[in-house]
């Protein structure tokens, strides 16, 4: 029973450590002021770039790079377009999903031009930590792979950096107020352009773990929809890296749970209902928590000098 | 001087127009020779299958149709600067009205069913439009998020009406209806779909609500009002719920012509259309025409161009109509970028 419990939690955390690195890239975005809603289209393409390339050469690390790299450059994208020309964040993220779904499926036509046989990547190395990933329950944290961890460490470092260092704080000022930032002398731009990149190359990194680490293979919308729940859950994070975790932790919890009580649903007909919990879930909690929710004041609105 | 204002207008916009299909047709020619495909070959099924033969004119004009009304689905609630993104939702809503009604009230004539199954499918459709705009009003959540989440939940209820034992097909191998009562089948006048009309109508619907009625300009002025170019958007319930209600009315209406008019049942992914969904072309096609009445219906057939383009090189040239996809991205981006650059040059 407990084993049984012990293997859900380490489900669970596995599942969460995709919401968790996306919703990560959207708060750290966010913190100075970019709204990016792409990241389904981010974690589409690098789903695909990153997986092919860990198929062509072997090695998942490489395919973890290029993901990071392939959302990197839709941050690059994102950033240039509004800040340069002007753009809406919102119809830019619009776009982006869209060239994202798009290009993925490129991608993995062009590269991997597989046939009918699903081809398999190395996936990503699993470590369990001795002696903690033995203890019940609490031990599904530390049974997983190597991505987890990294999330675990990203989380601690984006609090980190946006709380306890002058920097983070620089960062946050733009968020809340851009003008008054630029007025001290903050690089304004520069520091919005470093979060977009740097944030969507988190999305990026979400979107290749499902692959590698997952499903061990590319498939056509393999994300579906995971990556609006991320924007749900950076919302309901309140845009604090420290809450990331635990809202992932409640939305995969969802997943997980809708996922096995479908095992005891006897009509077919009734587990479509039950799948739809986790998108009920997310939306009926957002209801529930909305008055414990902050926004980054100047969020998703553009900055203009003059 | 009105006059050679409007030419000015016209002629900018034709320049505008051609400009950037140009550049993206160009873009898509390179995308072509990177994969090894012939780029003429490409490029000339890609513009000209819709002219060639009258079965790819009215396939075109098949497609157009329900594009048009997804794309007045994300054009109404933009002008309140709200991103609805949920179309695939309102419009699947509204296939599981029309497909009720045409099967419960089959045993009636064809002039009773038809315009109730339509009632049927706007009333849904907008009712589930209206949720994200409740919620929007209520607990201040973007429907971008609420949309989305919607649209996941009714892509579920659709399996789950379609598996129904009332209405499943129980020889078909996909979730399925079996076929709708003759009295909800949407005919032919001989190769002219006859819900051409529900396309029409839209048309001049949209354009008299937005130029001539209080609630059309309400909305306007909702959109143009400066305190609402914040995200937040602007505070005026009614006019929230109005809008998403007519936007999801469009798209629920659009899921009822798939219904009747091409499937002649409720059947999982009828709401696609090459591969994605119609609503997400219509957010393209939306973002493509700016919102502006006219130019949305030239748009949506230009569209619609690409997509039965996109089919045919999918068919006889293996190239993916992901191809085409990006196009129009590409077309988006390039046209919302150069539309804003063109509005600052003169209103600096």
């Amino acid at each position: 029973m407990i084993e049984a419990a012990t293997n859900i939690i380490s489900q669970i955390i596995s599942y969460s450590s995709i919401y968790a690195l996306a919703s990560l890239g959207i708060v750290i975005s966010g913190r100075a002021g970019i709204f990016n809603i792409s990241a389904e289209g981010i974690m589409l393409t690098a789903a695909s770039a990153g997986f092919s390339i860990a198929l062509l050469t072997q090695n998942w690390i490489l395919g973890c790079l290029v993901g990071i790299a392939a959302g990197g450059l839709f941050g690059f994208i994102f950033i240039s377009f509004h800040e340069r020309f002007r753009v809406d964040q919102f119809v830019l993220g619009i776009s982006l999903i869209i060239a994202g779904a798009a290009s993925s499926d490129l991608i993995d036509k062009a590269i991997t031009a597989h046939g009918t046989v699903i081809a398999k990547a190395p996936t990503v190395l699993r470590w369990s930590v001795p002696g903690l990933a033995q203890i019940p329950l609490i031990g599904g944290f530390f049974d997983q792979n190597v991505l987890t961890y990294f999330m675990y460490l990203c989380i601690f470092a984006a609090f980190r950096f946006l709380y306890r260092t002058k920097r983070g704080l620089e960062v946050r000022s733009i968020g809340e107020n851009p003008k008054a930032a630029d007025v001290v002398g903050i690089p304004v731009l520069k520091t919005r352009y470093a979060a977009a990149i740097v944030g969507a190359a988190f999305m990026g990194l979400a979107g290749v773990y499902l692959p590698l680490v997952v499903t061990g293979a590319y498939s056509t919308g393999m994300v579906a929809g995971r990556g609006f729940m991320t924007i749900g859950i950076a919302i309901f994070a309140s845009w604090k890296p420290q809450r990331v975790l635990p809202s992932a932790l409640i939305f995969a919890t969802f997943e997980v749970i809708a996922f096995q009580l479908q095992l005891f649903v006897p009509q077919q007909q009734y587990i479509f209902l039950v799948q739809t919990l986790p998108f009920a879930g997310v939306l009926i909690l957002m209801m529930i928590f909305k008055k414990h929710v902050e926004f980054p004041t100047s969020l998703g609105a553009p900055y203009l000098r003059e | 001087m009105a006059t050679t204002d409007a030419k000015g207008v016209l002629v900018r916009n034709l320049g505008l127009y051609s400009f950037t299909f140009l550049i993206a047709l160009l873009a898509t020619g390179l995308f072509m020779v990177i994969m090894r495909y012939d780029p003429w070959i490409g490029l000339s099924t890609l513009m000209a299958t819709s002219f060639r033969t009258s079965f790819g004119f009215w396939e075109t004009v098949q497609k157009f149709i329900p594009l048009l009304l997804t794309t007045y689905t994300f054009s109404i609630t933009y002008k309140i600067r709200l991103f609805n993104i949920g179309g695939l939702g309102q419009m699947q809503i509204g296939g599981i009205g029309a497909m009720i009604v045409a099967m419960e009230l089959g045993h009636l004539p064809s002039f009773l069913v038809i315009p109730f199954a339509f009632l049927a499918a706007a009333i849904g459709g907008g009712g589930y439009g209206m949720i994200a705009g409740w919620i929007w009003n209520k607990y201040s959540i973007n429907p971008i998020i609420s949309t989305v989440m919607l649209r996941f939940i009714s892509t579920y209820l659709v399996l789950f009406t379609v598996s129904l034992e009332r209405y499943a097909d129980p020889i078909g191998g996909h979730p399925m209806t079996s076929t709708l009562p003759a009295a909800g089948v949407l005919p032919y006048w001989g190769k002219v779909p006859s819900w051409i009309l529900v396309a029409l109508v839209a048309i001049v619907f949209v354009y008299l609500l937005m130029r001539r009625t209080v609630l059309g300009y309400k909305i306007e002025a909702s959109g143009m009002n400066p305190n609402a170019s914040a995200i937040y958007g602007i505070r005026a319930p009614g006019i929230v719920l109005a809008s998403f209600f007519l936007a999801g009315a469009m798209a629920g209406m659009g899921g009822a012509t798939q219904v009747m008019g091409v499937q002649h049942r409720l059947i999982d992914g009828f709401a696609l259309t090459s591969g994605a969904e119609f609503s997400t072309f219509g957010i393209l096609t939306s973002l493509v025409a700016g919102g502006d009445p006219v130019a949305v219906p030239i748009t949506a057939f230009l569209m619609s161009v690409l997509l039965v383009g996109a089919d045919a090189m999918q068919r006889t040239m293996n190239i993916p109509v992901e191809m085409v996809f990006l196009m129009q991205a590409i077309l988006v981006l390039l046209m919302v970028t150069l539309r804003g650059e063109m509005e600052r040059r003169r209103h600096p």
